[in-house]
């Protein structure tokens, strides 16, 4: 089987190589990236403000707010994702990469269901209290 | 007796050479799995060239991917004359159409696998995400065997139209897993 380079066979040999040798690479440092900055204050009397942090396609959960508080969803990935509840109580919509966004938690307790509407496979709980 | 042993030698070479090739390419599939299982995913982004996400970018590439593959099986249908309708040999420029879009589809494939490993590894929360990543290792390993069994002599007539069948229905099983979710749950034109 001999195996004439000819110049396809050359840019797809030359591609593959170049693409493992890619996969080899570590991540990036994860402390030079900016950090994403805290929730603001809530003045007093008010529930508590909460920051969930997105990161490596995760929420990190489990989170427990109080009723009515704000829910500040930072994403920290560098993919976009949502925090969408799976009863409709709450959705971010899409929440870019590096940017946050703020929902009221709902005032109702109980457990709450909550996906990625981009990446299915991310869910967590939010616990309303 | 004599004919019969000598067509007989190279067909037998040249099938011990397919199956080398089919473990090669099997080799391939695993190995790409086994790195996406046992490699952390960085969760990273790639460069995503004028696409407002990397998301939006893979399914557009592989859009592409899937058009291209379509412009093979036409191809080369014209070049084993089976267009229907068209009775005139293929002319030499199909064949260069074949063999460079074969090459263009497989470049345009390089940084859609690459995000999918390197960055989102292998996952098994959802149906269409496990047959996604089993098509998309087994994409890789088919075009190995394809590209290897180009060069054999010797293989039954049947070979490379079975192994090109085999990879724009791969490529069009990745689409549907893929760009067609893409499209239908985040947005379309998604730009």
């Amino acid at each position: 089987m001999a195996l004439r380079f000819t110049p396809t066979v050359a840019i797809c040999a030359v591609g593959a190589v170049v693409a493992g040798g890619l996969l080899a690479l570590p991540p990036v440092d994860k402390a030079t990236q900016p950090p994403i900055p805290a929730p603001p204050a809530q003045p007093g009397g008010t529930p508590t403000a909460v920051a969930i942090t997105i990161e490596n396609f995760d929420f990190g959960q489990p989170r427990t707010v109080s009723t009515g508080a704000d829910v500040q969803v930072s994403n920290a990935d560098a993919e976009a994702h949502t925090m969408t509840a799976r009863n409709g109580a709450f959705d971010t919509g899409s929440v870019d990469e590096g940017t946050s966004v703020t929902f009221k938690a709902p005032s109702v307790p109980g457990t709450y269901e909550f996906y990625c509407d981009i990446h299915p496979s991310m869910t967590g709980q939010l616990v309303v209290d | 007796m004599t004919a019969s042993t000598t067509s007989g030698a190279p067909a037998r070479r040249g099938t011990v050479k397919l199956l080398i090739s089919a473990a090669i390419g099997a080799a391939v599939s695993v190995a790409l799995g086994v790195y996406a299982n046992v490699h952390e995913p960085t969760g990273e982004q790639i460069l995503h060239g004028g696409f407002p996400s990397v998301l939006s970018m893979k399914a557009w590439l592989t859009t592409g991917v899937a058009v291209l593959a379509l412009a093979q099986a036409v191809s080369a249908m014209w070049m084993w004359g089976r267009l229907p309708r068209i009775t005139r040999p293929a002319p030499r420029w199909v064949a260069h159409a074949h063999r460079w879009t074969g090459t263009a589809a497989f470049l345009l494939s390089l940084p859609v696998a690459y995000h999918c490993l390197w960055s989102l590894g292998w996952r098994s929360t959802d149906v269409r995400v496990v047959l996604h990543g089993l098509l998309g290792c087994a994409f890789f390993g088919a075009f190995t065997v394809k590209m290897l069994a180009l060069r054999i002599e010797g293989v039954s007539k049947w070979t490379l139209p079975v192994l090109g069948s085999a990879l724009v229905v791969v490529l069009t099983a990745i689409w549907l897993t893929s760009s067609l979710w893409f499209f239908t749950n985040v947005g379309f034109p998604g730009l």
